[in-house]
């Protein structure tokens, strides 16, 4: 890895709390299936990233950040997991398990950016008070977004060149032990973790059932996702109408 | 509001207005700080309309208008739209004298209506919405097919924009009671349910499709070799191992364990298990 793609890899990584993307950066560069993409991209391999990010994705599927809370750093992860996979020839699955920490310990850049922005809040009071509305860009974009910039692109730069040449190291170190097939079962395993948080949200009531008949749909009648996907939106209109139908009835 | 009061209201551009609420869409988070989280986003988003409604040398109306938004705030970027845009035709009643609102509705309506429309939209947007669209793009992106992460892009951000308009909209045209009746009507609530269902639907699929959990515990038998994977747990289910792992990570989570420590406790087993062959 070049470090010119390195540097491409940190501006994602900026993008993704940045503002710049109508404000959705972290619902878009924050996550791993289009960072895997775009990493693959800037390293010559967008179908490897695609398939990678997708994969490293799945632990973070049902993850919420409310209230200024940031759990995981799922964006960390997506790049620096994806760009290991490809520089050294990891599978998807044993890409995962070297991204876990990696997103465990992208959390404390979120903590410092929090800390970071305080004194320009303290600067948009000071021209709220004089009535200055030039210069309330500045404490709210221009001077935070330059110091983010900064938190964001050095550390995931830096994460990129030097990180994940130190993984193909050790890559091609535990390359005949039995390390590696463990780390893609255990990459096997870990979606279960994305998809937990998510049923936490919406696992509840009779929305429970449905649950299983969408395993069921996959098991044994092997339908293609976007299939199934269609049938739990009919599934889901249906239930709502049924349950809401008997006017005056009390839903149960 | 009366009906006099209406006819007098000082109104700003259309342009302005998009400005707002494109100041809140892009830079709503663009501050974020432990201290006031989306404060200054909101303050930096009423920019535009204060300096259309008040002149460029009346430093006291702007400054006052101004520091009525500097306080903590926060709420779901998207349909918190809605609080920008009925600020918006807040501070447009305020410059047309109705200054008594400045003092007690302003905050009340503002800070009363964060909190639901933070619960609606988290629960919309990072429960449901997202994870939904994400599944959608993974069973194409699983394959190397890179329309799938294209389309989450594209749809997503339609989405955001979407919401933004109709939710700013809203706001600015019908009030915070029409808010709060729309909140209570019970409508966004079947849309949830039912979008709950299409996700735990999605959801169960996903546990079959991407999660690998297999044994490799074979007896020899005498009569030939016994895979419990297999002989046994296909024969039962297939990928029951997958749905019991999942259905018990849930219990564990729902009862309030992080998703940190089974996140820990998985990747030990993972090591143990895979260590002394059993997986």
């Amino acid at each position: 890895m070049t470090l010119f793609q390195a540097f491409l890899c940190g501006i994602f990584y900026y993008l993704n709390a940045g503002p710049w993307i109508i404000g959705a950066g972290y619902y878009t560069f924050g996550k791993p299936i289009i960072l895997g993409f775009m990493v693959g991209l800037v390293l010559g391999d967008p179908i490897t990233g695609t398939i990678v990010g997708a994969t490293i994705q799945l632990i973070y599927l049902g993850i919420m950040s409310t209230g200024g809370s940031y759990p995981a750093d799922a964006a960390l992860a997506g790049i620096v997991g994806t760009a290991a996979a490809i520089v050294s020839g990891l599978s998807a699955t044993e890409a995962v398990a070297i991204a876990v920490p990696i997103g465990l310990a992208g959390t404390v850049l979120f903590q410092l950016r929090m800390l970071s922005a305080v004194p320009f809040t303290h600067l948009a009071d000071k021209y709220a008070k004089e009535g200055n509305t030039k210069m309330i860009w500045w404490a709210n974009v221009g001077f935070p977004q330059i110091v983010l910039a900064l938190i964001y692109v050095v550390p995931c730069m830096l994460a990129c060149y030097y990180g994940v040449t130190a993984i193909s190291g050790l890559v091609d170190a535990l390359s005949n032990t039995r390390i590696l097939p463990i780390l893609g079962t255990i990459g096997g395993i870990l979606p279960v973790i994305g998809i937990a948080m998510n049923m936490k949200a919406i696992f509840k009531g009779d929305a429970r059932y449905f649950f299983f008949i969408g395993f069921i749909l996959i098991v044994y009648l092997k339908l293609d996702l976007v299939v199934i996907s269609a049938l739990a939106l009919i599934f889901g209109i249906l239930y709502v109408q049924l349950k809401y139908s008997n006017k005056g009835g009390s839903p149960t | 509001m009366s009906e006099q009061t209406v006819a007098t209201v000082k109104r700003v551009s259309k342009k302005t207005r998009i400005k707002c609420l494109l100041n809140w869409l892009f830079f709503a988070h663009s501050c974020y700080n432990y201290e006031r989280l989306q404060g200054t986003g909101f303050l930096h988003a009423m920019t535009p309309v204060i300096d259309e409604l008040y002149d460029k040398d009346d430093i006291e109306g702007r400054s006052a208008a101004l520091q009525r938004h500097t306080a903590f705030f926060n709420t779901e970027v998207r349909t918190g739209s809605a609080i920008v845009g009925l600020c918006a035709s807040m501070e447009e009643r305020i410059a047309s004298g109705e200054t008594e609102l400045a003092e007690e509705a302003m905050p009340s309506i503002k800070y009363g209506l964060m909190g639901p429309l933070a619960g609606i939209g988290d629960t919309f947007i990072q429960a449901i919405i997202s994870p939904l669209l994400i599944s959608l793009a993974l069973g194409l992106a699983q394959t190397g097919n890179v329309m799938g992460p294209i389309l989450y892009l594209v749809v997503f951000l339609g989405l955001v924009v979407f919401l933004g308009v109709f939710c700013f909209n809203f706001g600015y045209k019908k009030g915070d009671e029409a808010i709060m009746k729309f909140i209570e009507s019970g409508v966004i609530n079947k849309i949830i349910e039912g979008a709950g269902i299409m996700g735990c639907v999605v959801m169960g699929a996903l546990v079959a499709k991407f999660v690998t959990l297999k044994t490799t515990v074979a007896f020899e038998l005498t009569t030939g070799t016994f895979d419990l994977q297999a002989n046994f747990f296909d024969a039962i289910v297939p990928c029951i191992l997958p749905l019991i792992l999942t259905l018990i990570v849930y219990k564990r989570m729902d009862k309030g364990d992080s998703a940190l420590k089974m996140l820990l406790i998985l990747i030990v087993s993972g090591l143990v298990l895979g260590l002394i062959g059993i997986i």
